[in-house]
């Protein structure tokens, strides 16, 4: 055997094949000893790799098992590995180019928008690819259909087709263009400075930065040089240009020459000729006559919202409905409604501009940041609901709403001195965790005391979204999420933005306390060798509801509908 | 399973991360040397005990506590394997197959035996190495591949096979040094 045993060793470290080779592969399969005995020496040979090789760093590991970096030098690191994947150095160039744009923009709206506000923290989306990629933003919309309803929430945009079937939207271009959509019209981006405007109509507007910006139809180019003007195209028909404000140069498709059309002068183009028509004001509005349409639609919105909010505040299913305003955090309890509050307490948090013009927002930045909420409640059927802004989804984990025990407050193991020794008996209701996972699929867990293999030891059950359904260019948008749990018919169903996106089973009846509400990260500082724990939220909230009911996919669309600014 | 194995894993499900480097500390040696037993590249050995203890903490919540840790953990570093395995095929296939096949026809003994294994023996092969003659030494630190043998060949002025064969005779004497080293504690 240690003939066979050697040359079926040899050959496996030499990596060469021998003649041999088949027949001591047939021995190894019949020849138990044979087997055994090779076995030790490949075991040995691992072994000594184990022991002998330097331990390795598990970086992605590391990487995975912390959390997101806290300080910008990481944030840098993390830019700069990220932009190393492609063209490091065209990509920084555009990048810092596209950083200091999207500042100037943002700067100069919220100027605009909020000159009578002094204390406002934005929160920054920190999607590094997000930022080298996006080359436009949806910035407002006014009852807007697409036929694809992911811009509902997807708001960052490259090179990609939209097409509006209902109401207005406006999409701003990172370099200094905008565009307002009409119902109907069809554009794809082509690039930061170029749309194809297949079918519709659309506003454009072009300041001192987006000089040469392009509408291409199927019957012309036009240059903006600093101007507003609409175009109106469409599969067949001339296109029809009115010219707002400035210089637009025009060109027919077959044309080499392109020709400059000035304020209140209109065009009729076809591929190869130019032709003046009169210009009609009717139907063309600018830019900022959309903005004040538009500043009326959501006023009015915000009036139904706060109708709404009063109603929720004394129906008596409401267990906790925080609707924040403006007010500084220590009257936070003042914006909070619902029949079963005792306190609340805040630690961390900061405001921030909350999803209408006039509300306000929970921020949590900060590891610690967090919402302390006692109720006194214990339901089988209820609903969660909360509109949140994440700025990203880097943790594993990423935490909306827990409701644990009281031992949880003081420490891990709880305090039987303070009275808030947790229930360890079979069964007992342990915590439910509402989160996101890192690839976007929201879930609720529900954990008991089980009694094997050890007493104590959790039974969790998890009621997840089976499908990514929030995206990266989703981060830094207002969405609405929901779960409701109906114990009676043994069902959970997860939302997004008012659709139902997950029907999930429950195995038996469960039943929560509701009881100690954690708003944010959830964090237990570490003490000595013990490192703590964090399950982080990076974003905002600006309104959170516990309901005592399960409520019905319909009122969970109309809580949606009212609730969408 | 120990009992801070079990706690270990409890906090883990139960959303502490830093408790997840207790059960990575426990069997990052015995994954490292199942892999290593199969593996002759060392970054390989590496990326893949990475690989193996991402996907372990991933599915952690669905490990059965009733179970072996040591056993679960192997089925994914057997799992992973299988995966490399296919991905090497495309490079090499003559010498994939072979490799595949070797390993589909010991991988239930070689789990069988690592199951018996202990960190404490493993790292009792350190000591065993420095025993070793002075060439059976370098022949066992140099960790051989096709490749290394001619090369550590050249150097000893000998022969691939006659490395080959210390190499062999170094397996034998480390098994011997490790049992008596155990067996006189």
């Amino acid at each position: 055997m240690s003939k066979d045993l050697k040359l079926l060793v040899q050959i496996w470290l030499s990596e060469e094949m021998h003649e041999e080779t088949e027949r001591l592969l047939e021995r190894l399969k019949d020849d138990e000893a044979f087997r055994l005995a090779f076995v030790d020496e490949v075991m040995i040979m691992g072994k000594v790799k184990a022991v002998n090789l330097a331990e390795p760093k598990f970086v992605l590991l590391e990487e995975i098992l912390n959390d997101q970096p806290e300080n910008s030098k990481q944030y840098e690191e993390k830019i700069f590995q990220s932009l190393e994947r492609e063209d490091r150095r065209k990509k920084v160039i555009k990048f810092m180019l596209a950083l200091v744009a999207a500042i100037a923009i943002i700067a100069s709206l919220n100027l605009l928008k909020e000159k009578d506000k002094t204390t406002v923290v934005v929160s920054t989306p920190m999607e590094i690819e997000e930022a080298v990629h996006t080359i436009a933003i949806i910035s407002s919309q006014n009852n807007a259909k697409w036929a694809d309803d992911k811009f509902e929430s997807h708001k960052n945009l490259n090179k990609e087709e939209l097409h509006l079937l209902e109401g207005t939207a406006r999409v701003d271009f990172i370099f200094g263009a905008s565009l307002v959509m009409n119902a109907g019209a069809k554009i794809t981006i082509e690039d930061e400075d170029k749309i194809f405007l297949h079918e519709g109509r659309v506003t454009c507007e072009v300041n001192e930065f987006g000089k040469g910006f392009i509408i291409n139809t199927d019957k012309s180019e036009i240059v903006d040089l600093g101007t507003a003007f609409q175009v109106e195209a469409g599969k067949g028909k001339d296109t029809k240009i009115h010219v707002l404000e400035g210089e637009v140069k025009v060109r027919p498709n077959n044309a080499k020459l392109s020709k400059s059309f000035y304020k209140s002068e209109a065009v009729s183009v076809s591929n190869n000729n130019l032709n003046e028509i009169k210009f009609s004001s009717e139907s063309l509005f600018t830019i900022d006559e959309y903005e004040e349409a538009l500043e009326l639609q959501r006023n009015e919105k915000y009036k139904l919202w706060l109708e709404n909010n009063k109603k929720i505040a004394t129906n008596s299913d409401t267990v906790f409905h925080l609707v924040k305003s403006e007010k500084p955090l220590n009257q936070l309890k003042q914006d909070i409604s619902g029949t079963e509050l005792q306190a609340v307490y805040t630690f961390g948090c900061s405001n921030e501009r909350g999803r209408w013009l006039k509300n306000g927002a929970l921020s949590y930045t900060k590891k610690y940041d967090r919402t302390l909420v006692r109720l006194k409640n214990e339901r089988k059927n209820f609903t969660l609901t909360v509109w949140v802004k994440f700025d990203n989804l880097n943790s594993e984990q990423n935490a909306l709403m827990f409701f644990e025990m009281p031992g949880r407050w003081m420490s891990s193991i709880g305090d039987s001195k303070r009275g808030k020794r947790n229930d360890t008996s079979l069964g007992a209701f342990h915590a439910m965790r509402w989160m996101v996972t890192k690839g976007g699929r929201p879930s609720l867990r529900m954990g008991y005391y089980g009694e094997k293999p050890v007493a104590g030891l959790l039974k969790w059950h998890t009621f997840q979204v089976p499908k990514k359904i929030i995206s990266h260019n989703s981060m830094g948008n207002w969405l609405f999420l929901a779960v409701t749990v109906d114990s009676e018919n043994l069902r959970v169903n997860h939302y997004f933005n008012g659709r139902r996106v997950a029907i999930e089973n429950m195995d038996e009846e469960l039943s929560a306390k509701l009881e100690f509400l954690e708003i944010g990260n959830l964090s237990r500082p570490g003490k000595n060798e013990d490192k703590g724990m964090t399950i982080r939220l990076n974003g905002s909230i600006d309104e959170l509801m516990v309901k005592g009911v399960a409520l019905t996919p319909e009122e969970i669309k109309e809580l949606y509908s009212i609730g969408k600014p | 399973m120990d009992d801070n194995l079990t706690k270990a894993i409890r906090k883990v499900v139960d959303g502490d991360r830093d408790a997840y480097w207790y059960v990575v500390d426990q069997y990052k040696l015995m994954v490292r040397a199942y892999l290593g037993s199969i593996l002759f590249n060392r970054s390989d050995i590496d990326d893949l005990t990475q690989e193996v203890f991402i996907t372990a903490y991933r599915k952690i919540a669905e490990f059965d506590q009733e179970k072996e840790f040591s056993s679960w953990i192997r089925g994914i570093a057997r799992f992973k394997l299988t995966n490399y395995m296919r991905t090497y095929k495309r490079k090499n296939k003559l010498q994939a197959n072979f490799k595949e096949k070797v390993v589909d026809l010991i991988a239930p003994d070689l789990d069988a035996k690592f199951s018996e294994e202990t960190d404490h023996s493993i790292k009792k092969l350190l000591e065993c190495i420095t025993k070793l003659p002075k060439n059976m030494r370098l022949v066992v630190k140099s960790g051989l591949n096709g490749v290394k043998a001619q090369s550590l060949a050249d150097e000893l002025d000998s022969t691939p096979g006659a490395i080959y064969n210390l190499q062999y005779r170094a397996n034998g004497l480390l098994r011997e040094c490790v049992k008596r080293e155990v067996a006189d504690e």
